[in-house]
């Protein structure tokens, strides 16, 4: 196996979670408190901790350690609008793209919305006289003047980062480097971005907000990169510093430095990858991944191994046109609020959060929650849980007994109203995420994470007909764990818009999907992108070696007439005619799926080319340590509600679960951060893997 | 059993399911319909009725359809009466059955449960085209309503579960593009496949009785809301009114609107100007859902879209013949956007007096371009409906400034421009710009969003363009602004930069041929703005003006803000 320390790390809100595999491929796991204002330190922590933990010195673990870090600077910087001072370049005519968002209201029956305030006001929207036509002509040439004059109002203006973006860019790049070839003259000190370097991809709007939020988070980004390489380095780091990218792989920290916007859901992305893991460990293929915690819940799909990205995105109201893992989140968990809504009972979206948290922590919380219901349902039992907290049943049966009152119904139906309406909103999240695209919610595994998750899970797989579910052990460090797991992936796409009917150029393609791989391969062996002249970090260099690299090929193609299109792979790696059409084929196929029909006589367009090199994870087997147990110990029982009647349901002990010994439903398994609900008609079995593997028996 | 025996979980189960079975209805039109209007425009709604006709749910899809449904298929029933039967699927269109216009086609589906009609489902979706002299729908030449697509009274397309092939044929004959209509009424059908299956699922699971109450306390339900805050209202009669501009060049027409506010019942009267020989006129069907569109503004956000609600207004169109009454042969190709916009000004105007509080200034109406010619770069002909020409700025509300470039009050903002680079790429034309139009926005204490300044150029020689809508001669209105501060706004300006650079006028509802190095010219109107501008905070006033948003004359005449020149 590989003799190298595999570390994962995820910056959360409270707790960084460093998980470290031991030269045993056992998974060590430790959470450390975050420092807001020193991210870094705590990432250190946890890294000493781990060295401690395995036995070695701090400096030679770090020698030549792999480190994956998943962080939430970027989305921060978004969330709490405190990025660059930023300005835009763009075409001349179109200054307002920002603004004007394709002229769509989303929430449109919201009517006293206030309009959303752009991340740089109009007055740092800089028009520039230049113009590409559509067939990549120069129609106007770049008047370098105008570039120069707005480098001095925005050196006046104390400008950060600058954001370059003009209309089809992306067939002919040059005036967009050239305009940051001045820039960095002129600002040398400003992080200087053009759409070439973050979406060569037609559609304006989307490349302009994307490369616009690239500016603005990255000087944050790259200076967080840049510390923590700094301090890695100084206890002797020799390996290689890699980051969760919202795509849903892991890459470089080079990358990071070059397209910082590609973290945005650096830590939610982790989410999928971890649960494909799972799922493939246990032999399936297709995986719906719940993360349900304190107050959201949070969906995304598996299939076929691959996990599902949606583009364009809208965060915080800002476009983003990057692929991103599609993580579908509802106001749905353990502190989730019940409400009575004029005659309808409503489960969240509010929630008691941590504190005061449900009633039953006796923290204040005068408020029904979810928690309270699975309390007074059976599902928990009064007494500690973690992190230095007690379930009590007193509060919780009083708030129930007041929801109870309103509705007019006794305590037990009150809080089994609570289950039942928040099992069909959580349903509904999956639908949401599924039957759009036109799968089947019952072609799954459902994978569960998160504190809440597991109570809950039987009852929703119930509700969609799902009837397998995994439950990792190691569920409330997933995140981390994710990072050690997912394969080091980059991604290039640019536009090629054609229609593929008649004599179309298939040569041009052929050399696009060339320079595209080049491009791509350059970036994986730290030569940088051509034309882009900004700081690689050369200092914690890596480099792929050739016969490593696993280089896909697909066309995003569409029909004439349409708006969205449909990413096909390229079978082959020749490009001609016979294997273009191959792929129109296959358009028609996916086409037929997502869409019900097919036209197979009509003219499909080419919209973008894109690349996709992966370098897959090698992991030695994991030792998940389960111990050498016969048989299921018994904890005590207890009364627990399934559908209209309480049932005698025995309490096991999950740190003490032998493998492979199934147990039927009804039966609690208590783990060290949550409570595992097998349901009657479910059987229950720790698998060699670590994870439970729940099967539906009827 | 009475349903005030359902209690709140019963209909909070009942509630997911249907919110439910609407959203997979949505998810499979947009799958699976085959005009771009559906698939991508979204324009379409999704409706669960009881078995009287009354709507229980329907999808916060276009505002445009509004209780349309439960007003289509009273008509439909009174139609067939007792000819209906299990499998049975009608499709209707005109509307002197309810319908807005002819490319809105509707599809209900009856469901028999036990022999028994138990419920309805059904829903509208606007087509790519609906025959006619015309390629989508829109003709401003039409002077009779039977020059604007093919009319259908409620006609059974299936007959107990068999198609009617001989009446679908019959239709599909008279469209342009027949495959893909019969790829939408599939998509139509499928939507209301999964909507009955939910149903009969509820019929099982709850039983004929629960269920049934069910649907009746949902509709309750919504009937309280409504009531609650309507008897908020103080009562009393308040009167608005719209100006519509005449497409014949005469003075503009009206449409007038009186709320009567009677405890918790609101009666709406509404009255028209004759109607005219042109497309701007409004069938029942389609001034009806423009009055419920307009009477959202006194609702809370999350108040159902279902009969209960519509129970509690009372609406008098006053005698027919006329543009908010209309009867045949008017044509109303426009009625979707023009007068539909008209009326839910005048209903806004009256509301605005009764509830000054929740007022919204008026919104730029549509009035766009359509471009098509023969594109040499793929030996095809074009046609393409601009959004990009049509619109401009929505109206303020108190606390909050109106959306600049935002599509008018008929989608509520829900259509898109498209972007410049997939329009380009598309059909034979150049855009040289696309961007806020400065001074263009209705003043107030809260301003109305901004309008668009546009620059097209034709790359091939005879591209034609006819011009469509309404908003060339009167600005949105704005509310509670002085008398003197809401003179001097912008409406649509459209013109066409000759070879020899000299800018001409369009004649409005014209068609003209442009060649290379001619262009159409274009603003939009900004909304209208609510309370007295020279209340407006400025620091706002002061980031306008920084923007270049508000010339510094016009802060300083408009909003007496003297610090312009330093800003």
């Amino acid at each position: 196996m590989d003799e190298r320390f595999v570390i994962g790390v995820d910056v959360g809100g409270t707790f960084t979670d460093v998980v470290g595999l031991d030269r045993h491929g056992r998974p060590l796991m430790f959470k450390v408190p975050s420092r807001p204002d020193d991210p870094a330190s705590a990432v250190m922590q946890g890294v000493e901790a781990f060295a401690a933990g395995v036995g070695v010195p701090v400096s030679s673990m770090l020698a030549d350690a792999h480190l994956v870090h998943g962080t939430t600077m970027g989305i921060n910087t978004l969330l709490t609008r405190t990025g660059a001072r930023t300005a835009l370049l763009t075409t001349s005519g179109f200054r307002d793209m920002l603004e004007i968002r394709v002229g769509y209201k989303e929430e449109r029956y919201e009517l006293d919305l206030e309009p959303p305030v752009p991340l740089v006001p109009r007055r740092l929207r800089i028009p520039i006289v230049e113009r590409i036509g559509s067939d990549g002509s120069v129609v106007t040439p770049l008047d370098e003047d105008g570039v120069l004059a707005a480098c001095d109002l925005m050196a006046g203006e104390g400008i950060e980062a600058v954001a370059i973006c003009f209309i089809w860019s992306f067939l002919d790049p040059s005036h967009e480097l050239r305009a940051a070839e001045l820039c960095r003259q002129v600002l040398p000190d400003a992080f200087v971005t053009t759409s070439w370097d973050v979406l060569p991809e037609i559609r304006e709007y989307n490349r302009v907000s994307t490369t616009v939020l690239n500016a603005y988070v990255g000087p944050r980004v790259t200076r967080y990169v840049g510390e923590l390489a700094e301090r890695l380095e100084g206890r002797g780091f020799g390996g290689t510093l890699h980051f969760l990218q919202s795509h849903g792989g892991v890459a470089h920290a080079d990358e990071v430095i070059r397209v910082p916007v590609r973290t945005l859901m650096s830590g939610p992305a982790a989410g999928p990858a971890v649960a494909g893991f799972f799922a493939g460990q246990a032999g399936i293929d297709n995986a719906i991944c719940v993360d349900m915690g304190g107050t959201s819940f949070d969906a995304s799909v598996v299939t076929g191994g691959t996990v599902r990205q949606s583009r364009p995105v809208e965060i915080d109201g800002v476009r983003i046109g990057l692929p991103m893992v599609d993580v579908h989140s509802v106001g749905g968990g353990g502190g989730s609020i019940a409400w009575v809504d004029t005659g309808i009972l409503r489960v969240g979206p509010s929630s008691a959060g941590s504190v005061p948290g449900p009633a039953s922590y006796s923290l204040g919380g005068l408020s029904p929650t979810v928690t309270d219901a699975n309390l007074v349902l059976g599902m928990y039992s009064p007494g500690p849980i973690a992190g230095g907290l007690s379930l009590d049943d007193g509060p919780a049966g009083a708030v129930m007994d007041g929801l109870a009152g309103e509705i007019g119904v006794g305590r037990i139906e009150a809080a089994d109203g609570v289950w039942r309406v928040l099992t069909i909103d959580l349903a509904q999240a999956i639908r949401d995420i599924t039957v759009d695209e036109g799968r089947d919610p019952r072609d799954y595994v459902l994978v569960v994470g998160g504190g809440s998750g597991p109570v809950h899970c039987c009852a929703i797989a119930d509700e969609l007909n799902i009837d397998r579910i995994l439950i990792p052990k190691a569920a409330s460090t997933l995140c981390a764990l994710g990072a050690i797991v997912m394969d080091v992936v980059y991604e290039l796409r640019r536009s090629y818009p054609m229609q593929l009917s008649g004599s179309f150029d298939v040569e041009a393609i052929d050399t696009a999907f060339g320079q595209l791989e080049r491009d791509l391969i350059g970036m994986l062996q730290g030569e940088g992108m051509p034309g882009y002249g900004a700081r690689i970090d050369r200092r914690v260099g890596l480099r792929y070696r050739e016969e490593e690299i696993h280089v896909d090929r697909g066309l995003e193609l569409r029909y004439r007439e349409q708006l969205w299109e449909i990413m096909v792979p390229m079978e082959s790696a020749s490009i001609d005619l016979d294997t273009i059409d191959g792929a129109i084929d296959t358009f028609h196929e996916r086409h037929h799926e997502i869409y019900t029909y097919s036209e197979p006589d009509n003219v499909c367009e080419l919209v973008s080319l894109a690349v996709r090199a992966t370098v897959p994870r090698r992991l030695p087997d994991l030792d998940w340590d389960l111990g050498n147990h016969d048989a299921w110990v018994q904890l005590g029982e207890r009364s627990v509600r399934h559908g209209d009647r309480f049932v005698t349901t025995p309490v096991l002990d999950g740190r003490k679960a032998p493998v492979s010994v199934p147990v039927v439903g009804p039966a609690l398994i208590r783990e060290e951060l949550c409570t595992v609900f097998v349901e009657p008609g479910w059987t229950c079995t720790l698998g060699s893997h670590g994870a439970y593997l729940l099967v539906r028996s009827q | 059993m009475n349903h005030a025996e359902i209690d709140p979980i019963t209909l909070a189960v009942l509630e997911g399911s249907m919110q439910s079975a609407i959203r997979e209805m949505r998810h499979v039109l947009v799958r699976s319909g085959r005009s771009p209007i559906i698939a991508i425009s979204t324009d379409f709604s999704n409706s669960i009725l009881d078995s009287s006709g009354e709507q229980v749910v329907q999808g916060d899809d276009q505002p445009v359809h509004l209780g349309s449904m439960q007003v289509a298929l009273k008509q439909t029933i009174d139609f067939f009466g007792d000819d209906l039967a299990e499998g049975d699927v009608i499709y209707v269109n005109d509307p002197t059955y309810g319908g807005g216009h002819q490319a809105d086609m509707t599809m209900f589906k009856p469901v028999f449960i036990d022999g028994e009609l138990f419920a309805w489902v059904g829903n509208r979706a606007h087509v790519s085209d609906s025959g006619g002299p015309v390629a989508g729908g829109y003709n401003p030449l039409a002077r009779e309503i039977y020059a604007e697509g093919i009319r259908m009274s409620p006609i059974k397309i299936y007959e107990k579960g068999k198609i009617r092939r001989d009446v679908v044929t019959l239709l599909l004959l008279n469209l342009r593009t027949p495959d893909a209509h019969r790829g939408d009424m599939g998509a139509q059908m499928g939507a209301l496949g999964v909507a009955e299956r939910r149903i009969r699922e509820l019929h099982g699971s709850l039983g004929a009785e629960r269920l049934r109450a069910g649907f009746s306390a949902l509709l309750d339900r919504g009937e309280k809301l409504a009531r609650q805050a309507i008897s908020e209202i103080a009562d009393g009669t308040y009167r608005g009114h719209s100006a519509m501009e005449d497409p014949r060049g005469g003075p503009p027409l009206d449409i007038d609107c009186a709320i009567a506010v009677d405890g918790d019942q609101i009666r709406v009267d509404l009255r028209g100007s004759p109607q005219i020989n042109r497309y701007f006129n409004s069938y029942f069907g389609n001034s009806i859902s423009a009055i419920y569109a307009g009477m959202l503004t006194v609702f809370p956000t999350n108040i159902p879209h279902n009969g209960g609600v519509y129970r509690c207004i009372d609406i008098d169109l006053g005698e027919e013949g006329t543009i908010v009454n209309a009867v045949e042969p008017s044509p109303s190709s426009m009625a979707t956007s023009t007068p539909f916009d008209n009326i839910m000004e005048a209903v806004e105007a009256a509301l605005a007096e009764a509830v000054p509080e929740r007022a919204v200034a008026g919104w730029s109406h549509f009035c766009g371009s359509t471009f098509a010619g023969l594109d040499t770069r793929t030996g095809e002909r074009f046609s393409h409906l601009s959004t990009m020409s049509g619109i401009g700025g929505a109206g303020a509300m108190w606390e909050t400034d109106g959306w600049s470039c935002c599509s008018p009050q008929c989608t509520f903002g829900g259509m898109r421009t498209g972007n410049v680079e997939e329009i380009e790429f598309r059909i034979p034309m150049r855009i040289n710009r696309f961007e806020l139009a400065p001074d263009t926005e209705g003043p107030g204490q809260w301003r109305g969003g901004f309008g668009m300044a546009l620059e097209m150029e034709p790359l091939e020689p005879g591209t034609v363009v006819s011009f469509i809508g309404e908003g060339l001669e009167i600005p949105p209105p704005g509310r509670f602004v002085p008398d003197g501060y809401d003179d001097d706004r912008a409406v649509f300006s459209r013109s066409i930069r000759g070879q020899d650079g000299v800018i001409r006028p369009i004649v409005p509802h014209s068609v003209v041929d442009l060649d290379p190095g001619t262009a159409l010219v274009s603003t939009s109107p900004g909304g209208g703005g609510i309370g007295d501008p020279r209340l407006r905070d400025r620091a706002a006033l002061a980031r306008d003006v920084d923007n270049q948003l508000i010339s510094p004359d016009r802060a300083a005449r408009v909003y007496g803000y003297e610090d312009a020149v330093d800003g």
